[in-house]
């Protein structure tokens, strides 16, 4: 672990440096990264801008989640997600047999290649959005924090989960690009409060597809809102890292006896 | 001492087809053709230690599979792989820190970084210590002249310049064997020249054996002491380079300022008319096994003014045609 | 020739079979959601109009607003830019055709083909599930509206293509620009949700010509009679649409013309 971590390092070092080789452009691409991902925020203003919003829920709260999504988005995207974009390139010009010469975990080695310096934007403009947030919630304690953080980071496990699942897709049917459209409606769905769906579906995405772990869950527990969702999708996405994990693999092996 | 040692591979592929229109397109969406190809059926070979072993073979023999399988990133229907005790594809991640593999077609190097860089990141992939990577990596920049050229990015480099970086990739581990898959596709006589000379410069001092896949005759000549023919999954010859009868004919397309003399052209010994382009150009074979080319260039010209010439080597299939006959 | 264009580009698009099925599934499931927000921002206020939207108002204006950028939007500056890149644009300027007017046949073809593959699926699964959210409007102005903004937006995203002639990599710079065009002109939602400053400022530029006003003919929120002023008109927002769509040929033709003879004079 820790020699997959100093390559990691070494990769991201690698790739930011590719990209200051045109400055201007990267910092360009970065600030599209953020502003592209304000679309989120941007609905939730309107929404309360014209209406009392949903219920029991105020405005700063909201933003809240979407600080969090953003957050956890923009960090699994940097650190392993460009695994999907990455599965689209690397088979287009037949180079995953490059991956496979490396005497490294196959997946391991893919992510640290996938490292994605653009990616690196939405995670800051998350953190900023959030603290904005938390600037403007009373009676925020430690142990909120903590229980936040913890829900976070089983967060970035669902976009893992995402993310492996993403990538066999494209291995075993089809290369596209469009796959990250599928990707935004689980994002969509995770940016708004259980409340608003009805009971079957709030019910799917607290258990079968633990999406509220990615930004409503983290808020709740935040403001002291705990409740016993919250261990069954952390049970879920547990579960779902050994199935895709599972799935990933066999989809490799699959591919590698396809010979591309 | 062998070191490796292959027997009853076999490898099928299966492919989709999708027929050609807009009818068929729409079908395509519903249904699609199965194709299965015997890519290999069921080949065995041994190489020893320190060999350099060339692949030779048609486009789609087969070469290129073995090639996969025996780098460990391809697995095979079946059939056993033994190389220095391990199962290529069963230990693939311990066994693939042993070898080492130039791709002509596939680049271990970042485009828009040094090639020095990407050198880096290998010495960490491969935990290569920190003396052992100093070293190698200055005998290699001696060897092949590249002490400037890893300082600039890749996307600048020559082709030929590339290869050479790439085959410090392939080398910095000290691997035992060498895989490399047409190395030389695309590169100039000089560029050509330079891997070549690594190629036996590591296979003498470091005792490093070679695979090595080509459709170019002369790499395999210059550089092989056995060879391999493979044409439509099946090993036709296995054996010294010296048992291998390599053609001395060549293809020459000549081009003249005067119309062409055809009745004399035709009468000359060992040359044989393969196509009339026009009144002034023709493409004809030569043998040059009892006589210089030059000679036979020569005899061919009686005396006119040559516009053009383009000499070639006689393609791969020819060469295998005649291990057929025997 | 020109059928030939079109047969060769729907041979294009079924080849992407997994696109599609994506599209026709992606579509429907964000909607699903937007139903979902909207429904409980309405029952939680338990207000009936918001900003002169009713609730099937609002899910219809979302509805309708989706088709229109499936039958509208282009991505002629990527084509441009990969084509300036690559430095096959060179070819056009040889040959006897007008990038232009050739993108535009091409883009007609596959806007035709998403119509009829895209739209009516998506169309179809819109009935059988939100049939009470949805309103019956106003087709045939809408449908001229749709058609004058189809060659707005590509003028619009032809100029941003064009940024490629000056500037080496303007890949994110679109996508800055993408997104606002986007939101200046409706996508999201109704302009007149946001503060009235921004919607002022909004309505001086030629974006909302996209979606806002085609969609709201739709909805009908423009009267075919006189009574209340002229500027409330079907005609009148026509007229400006017309206009600004001139403009765009216009000035697109000044910056083609600059663009031209920068090109040939770098000789890239």
């Amino acid at each position: 672990m820790r020699s997959f971590l100093k390559l990691w390092f070494k990769s991201a070092k690698l790739q930011i440096a590719r990209r200051m080789a045109y400055r201007g452009e990267y910092f360009i691409s970065l600030i599209a990264m953020f502003i592209l991902e304000l679309i989120g925020p941007l609905l939730i203003f309107i929404i309360y801008f014209n209406s009392e919003g949903f219920p029991g829920w105020t405005f700063y709260e909201v933003l809240l989640v979407q600080g969090i999504l953003l957050t956890v988005k923009g960090f699994s995207f940097f650190s392993f997600a460009g695994i999907i974009w990455n599965s689209n390139v690397t088979l287009m010009r037949g180079e995953f047999d490059i991956v496979l010469l490396k005497p490294r975990n196959t997946l391991l080695m893919f992510i640290c290649e996938s490292f994605d310096a653009e990616d690196i934007a939405k995670f800051i403009g998350g953190l900023l959005i959030t603290t904005y947030a938390l600037s403007h919630i009373n009676g925020i304690t430690l142990v909120g924090i903590g229980l936040m953080i913890a829900l976070m980071i089983l967060g970035v496990g669902f976009y893992f989960i995402i993310a492996l699942l993403a990538s066999s897709f494209v291995f075993r049917f089809i290369r596209t690009f469009r796959i990250y459209e599928v990707m935004d409606i689980f994002e969509l769905v995770g940016r708004y409060p259980k409340s608003i769906y009805p009971k079957a579906f709030g019910t799917l995405f607290t258990t079968l597809i633990p999406i509220f772990i990615i930004a409503v869950f983290p808020a709740n527990a935040l403001l002291g809102r705990l409740s016993i969702d919250m261990v069954f999708a952390s049970v879920s996405i547990i579960l779902l890292i050994f199935i895709s994990l599972k799935i990933w693999f066999a989809t490799i092996r699959r591919y590698a006896s396809a010979g591309g | 001492m062998t070191i490796i040692k292959v027997e009853q591979l076999k490898k099928e592929y299966t492919a989709y087809e999708r027929g050609e229109g807009f009818l068929e397109a729409v079908k395509s969406l519903f249904k699609r053709r199965k194709k299965v190809f015997r890519a290999l059926k069921g080949i065995d070979f041994s190489v020893k230690k320190g060999d350099i072993v060339g692949f030779l073979g048609p486009n789609g023999a087969g070469k290129s599979t073995a090639l996969k399988i025996l780098s460990g990133i391809l697995y095979p229907d079946s059939g056993n792989v033994n190389i220095m005790g391990f199962t290529p594809w069963k230990d693939r991640k311990k066994y693939v820190s042993h070898i080492g593999a130039v791709f002509g077609q596939k680049s271990q190097l970042f485009w828009d970084l040094p090639p020095l860089d990407a050198f880096y990141f290998q010495k960490a992939i491969y935990k290569i210590n920190e003396d052992a990577f100093q070293e190698q990596l200055k005998k290699f920049i001696k060897m092949l002249h590249i002490e400037d050229i890893i300082k600039r990015p890749t996307r600048q480099l020559s082709l030929g310049e590339r290869m050479r970086c790439e085959f410090v990739m392939a080398m910095l581990h000290q691997p035992k064997i060498i895989f490399l898959d047409e190395p030389t596709i695309g590169l100039d006589i000089i560029a050509k020249g330079t891997i070549r000379n690594f190629i036996r410069e590591i296979n003498k001092e470091q005792r490093v054996t070679v695979i090595i896949t080509s459709h170019d005759l002369e790499d395999i000549e210059n550089l092989c002491n056995k060879v391999i023919i493979i044409n439509k999954g099946d090993i036709v010859f296995d054996d010294k380079i010296k048992k291998l009868k390599i053609s001395r004919k060549k293809y020459i397309t000549i081009s003249f300022y005067e119309k062409i003399n055809l009745k004399k052209l035709k009468k000359l010994k060992g040359v044989r008319i393969k196509k009339i382009i026009s009144d002034y150009i023709v493409r004809l074979e030569v043998n040059t096994y009892k006589e210089y080319l030059d000679e036979i260039i020569k005899r061919i010209r009686m005396g006119k003014r040559i516009k053009d010439l383009d000499i070639r080597e006689p393609p791969i299939v020819d060469v295998i045609k005649r291990i057929y006959k025997k | 020739m020109k059928l030939n264009i079109l047969k060769t580009y729907w041979k294009e698009s079924l080849a992407y079979r997994a696109e599609y099925l994506i599209s026709v599934f992606v579509v429907p499931m964000r909607f699903f959601i937007l139903v979902f927000i909207w429904s409980a921002v309405y029952g939680a206020n338990q207000a009936d109009v918001i900003q002169g939207y009713t609730l099937s108002n609002l899910i219809t204006y979302f509805m309708i607003s989706t088709f229109v950028f499936i039958a509208i939007f282009n991505d002629v500056e990527k084509t441009l830019e990969k084509e300036i890149k690559k430095g096959d644009f060179l070819i056009y300027l040889l040959k006897p055709v007008n990038f232009p007017v050739l993108e535009f046949m091409k883009k007609i073809a596959r806007r035709f083909f998403a119509i009829l593959i895209e739209i009516l699926p998506i169309m179809i699964i819109f009935i059988l599930f939100f049939k009470e959210y949805l309103v019956m409007g106003k087709i045939g102005f809408f449908l001229i509206s749709v058609g004058i903004a189809f060659v707005s937006s590509y003028v619009i995203y032809l100029l941003i293509g064009m940024m490629a002639f000056w500037l080496i990599n303007i890949r994110s710079l679109a996508w800055i620009l993408d997104f606002a065009i986007q939101f200046a002109s409706g996508l999201f939602f109704p302009l007149n949700l946001l503060p009235p400053t921004i919607e002022k400022i909004l309505s001086f530029l030629p974006f909302k010509y996209l979606i806002f006003v085609p969609v709201n003919m739709y909805l009908g929120k423009y009267s075919t009679g006189f009574e209340s002023g002229f500027t409330n008109t079907v005609y009148f927002q026509l007229l400006i649409q017309l206009l600004w769509c001139f403009i765009l040929i216009l000035f697109a033709c000044f910056v083609w013309k600059k663009a031209i003879r920068r090109f040939s004079g770098v000789g890239a």
